[in-house]
C-alpha cells in the first residue's frame, strides 16, 4: 500500500476545490 | 468496518493487478496491492482482530484516510459534516471577491456569456467607495485573513480607475489590520502596458489573466474587437511586454471548433519564449449561457451541452490536460470537489457595476438573481433561498461521486429545469471522465515526487 496523497475530512485541506466561473477563478486560488 | 461508498477504484494500474483508489470525500488517493484489495472487498464479515499486524496497520491508515469507514451510520454522518463544513466553514479562505467595472467591452466574442447584458455601464466613484466600504465591513465582521479581488467585466481595463481606486483603499485598511491583500485581473489583454501594470502593482496586483482561444486563426475568428479587427498580434505582443512584470496566466474557452489548433498555440508561445514563463495555462470547454432577458432561461449556445451531455468534449478535455502536463505547465487536472457558491455563505461573491451582489457569475446582470447590493448591509432573500438549496440529498446515497459532483451544478439545474433546485446528474459524465482524472491526479503526484 502506497499514500499517494492523503485525504481529509476538512474539505477546505482535502485538496482543490472547484467553481464553474469565472473561469475557474476559485479553483486556481485554491490549488 | 467496510470500505466507502465514495471509493472509485482502477483495476491494473499503474501497473497490472495493482490498484488505485480515490475517496471523492476526502480526496485521498492510495495504491493497493491485490491481497489489500482482497481484505477489503471481505472487509465487512471480517473480525479485524484475525487479520495480520499489518492489515490492521493498513486498514487503520486507510480508514484515517477515508477509504475505510466503521459503518453506514458514521460514513453518513460524515458525509452531512463534509456539506456542513462546505456551506458554512469557509471563513478559514480567503475573502474573494470578482468586481466588475464595467459591462462594456471593447470585443466581441461569438460566444460570450455576458452578451444578454452586455452595455455601457461603468462602476461609478460614489458606487467604487460603497464597494470598498461593504467589503471591509465584512471582512472586518467574519475576520478574514486575506482579502483577494478580481476585477472583470466586460472588459475591465475600459474602466480601470476603480480597480486603482478600490485597491489602493483595501490595501491600506489591510496594512493597518495586518491582513494580506492582493488582486487580479481577468482580461482581453487588449489594454495591457508596463506603464499600467507598474502602477496596478503598487496597490497589490498579483496576476494578470488574458484570455487567448489558441493559435491567431482561431482566437481571431471567436475573439475579434467589436468593429470585427483581429486581436491575436496585439494580444502576444502586450503580453511579451509585460510577462517579466507580473505574473500572467493565459486562459482559453475551446469547442470543436478550435480544440485542434491549441498544441500548435502553445508551440508558437514556446518559439516566442513565454510558455515557460507563464504562471498558469488552463482551458476550458464553452458553457451554456443565460439567454436574452426576456427569456432567460433559453439556452442559446447548443454545441457547449455537449460538456455535460451524452459525448460532448470528454475526448478534448483530456488531451488537452495531458498536453499541459505533458509540458510541464501548471495547469488543473480537474479532479476537485465542486465548491457552488452559491450555496456557501462566506463564499466568493461577484459585484456588478451598479454595486448588486450575485453569488455565481453565470448569473450577472440578472437583477432577479442578485443577492444584495453594496449599498446595504444585509443580503436579501434570495441569499438566504439559495443557502437553503440541497439538491444532493435527492441524489443516489451510494453514488460514489456524491461529495465532488453534489447534484450538480445549480446554474445547469436553472437551464435544464427553470429552478435551481433539482439534481443536474453528472454521472454518466462522471464515469467516463473521473478513472482518467484520477490517472492524471496519479501521474502529476509521481512526477513532482
Amino acid at each position: 500500500m502506497e499514500i499517494i496523497k492523503q485525504g481529509s475530512d476538512n474539505v477546505f485541506e482535502a485538496g482543490p476545490l472547484n467553481c464553474c466561473f469565472p473561469a475557474g477563478t476559485l479553483s486556481l486560488r485554491y490549488q | 468496518m467496510k470500505p466507502s461508498r465514495f471509493n472509485i477504484w482502477l483495476k491494473d494500474y499503474p501497473g497490472k493487478d495493482d490498484y488505485v483508489v480515490f475517496n471523492s470525500r476526502t480526496q485521498a488517493l492510495v495504491k493497493i496491492n491485490p491481497g489489500l484489495k482482497d481484505t477489503l472487498d471481505k472487509l465487512e464479515g471480517l473480525n479485524p482482530e484475525e487479520l495480520s499486524l499489518f492489515s490492521q496497520g493498513c486498514i487503520s491508515a486507510l480508514k484515517q484516510n477515508g477509504i475505510v469507514v466503521e459503518d453506514d451510520r458514521e460514513e453518513e454522518a460524515r458525509l452531512q459534516d463534509f456539506f456542513r463544513q462546505l456551506k458554512y466553514d469557509s471563513s478559514g479562505l480567503p475573502f474573494e471577491a470578482t468586481i466588475l467595472t464595467t459591462y462594456s467591452c471593447n470585443f466581441r466574442c461569438v460566444y460570450c456569456f455576458e452578451e444578454s447584458v452586455k452595455d455601457d455601464v461603468f462602476l461609478s466613484k460614489d458606487t467604487g467607495d460603497l464597494i470598498v466600504k461593504w467589503l471591509i465591513r465584512r471582512a472586518e465582521e467574519r475576520g478574514f485573513k486575506r482579502v483577494y479581488l478580481v476585477y472583470y467585466g466586460g472588459e475591465p481595463l475600459l474602466n480601470v480607475r476603480p480597480v486603482y481606486d478600490i485597491s489602493w483603499q483595501i490595501k491600506q485598511w489591510a496594512a493597518g489590520k495586518g491582513i494580506s491583500f492582493g488582486f487580479g485581473i481577468i482580461t482581453n489583454g487588449s489594454l495591457l502596458n508596463p506603464d499600467l501594470v507598474d502602477k496596478l502593482l503598487s496597490v497589490g496586483l498579483e496576476e494578470v489573466r488574458v484570455t487567448i482561444d489558441g493559435r491567431r486563426e482561431d482566437h481571431d475568428r471567436k475573439r475579434p474587437f467589436v468593429d470585427g479587427r483581429p486581436s491575436f498580434d496585439l494580444l502576444i505582443e502586450n503580453i511579451r511586454k509585460i510577462i517579466d512584470k507580473v505574473p500572467v496566466a493565459v486562459s482559453g474557452n475551446f469547442d470543436k471548433d478550435n480544440f485542434a489548433g491549441i498544441p500548435e498555440f502553445l508551440d508558437y508561445l514556446e518559439e516566442l519564449g513565454l510558455l515557460a514563463k507563464l504562471s498558469r495555462v488552463d482551458f476550458a470547454p464553452l458553457t451554456p449561457r443565460l439567454g436574452p432577458k426576456a427569456n432567460p432561461g433559453a439556452i442559446e449556445l447548443g454545441s457547449c451541452l455537449s460538456f455535460v451531455g451524452k459525448d460532448g468534449l470528454f475526448k478534448e478535455v483530456l488531451e488537452l490536460k495531458k498536453e499541459l502536463l505533458r509540458r510541464g505547465l501548471k495547469t488543473r487536472t480537474g479532479l476537485a470537489v465542486n465548491a457552488c457558491a452559491l450555496l456557501m455563505r462566506e463564499a466568493a461573491v461577484t459585484i456588478d457595476p451598479r454595486g448588486a451582489i450575485y453569488k455565481c457569475n453565470a448569473l450577472v446582470g440578472y437583477p432577479e438573481f442578485s443577492v444584495g447590493n453594496v449599498a446595504q448591509d444585509d443580503f436579501n432573500l434570495k441569499f438566504q433561498e439559495f443557502m437553503d438549496i440541497e439538491a444532493w440529498k435527492s441524489c443516489p446515497r451510494d453514488c460514489a461521486y456524491l461529495p465532488m459532483c453534489q447534484g450538480g451544478c445549480r446554474f445547469f439545474s436553472y437551464l435544464e429545469n427553470n429552478n435551481f433546485t433539482e439534481v443536474s446528474c453528472k454521472k454518466e459524465y462522471f464515469d467516463r471522465i473521473t478513472p482518467q482524472l484520477i490517472k492524471l491526479e496519479y501521474q502529476k503526484f509521481k512526477d513532482s515526487a
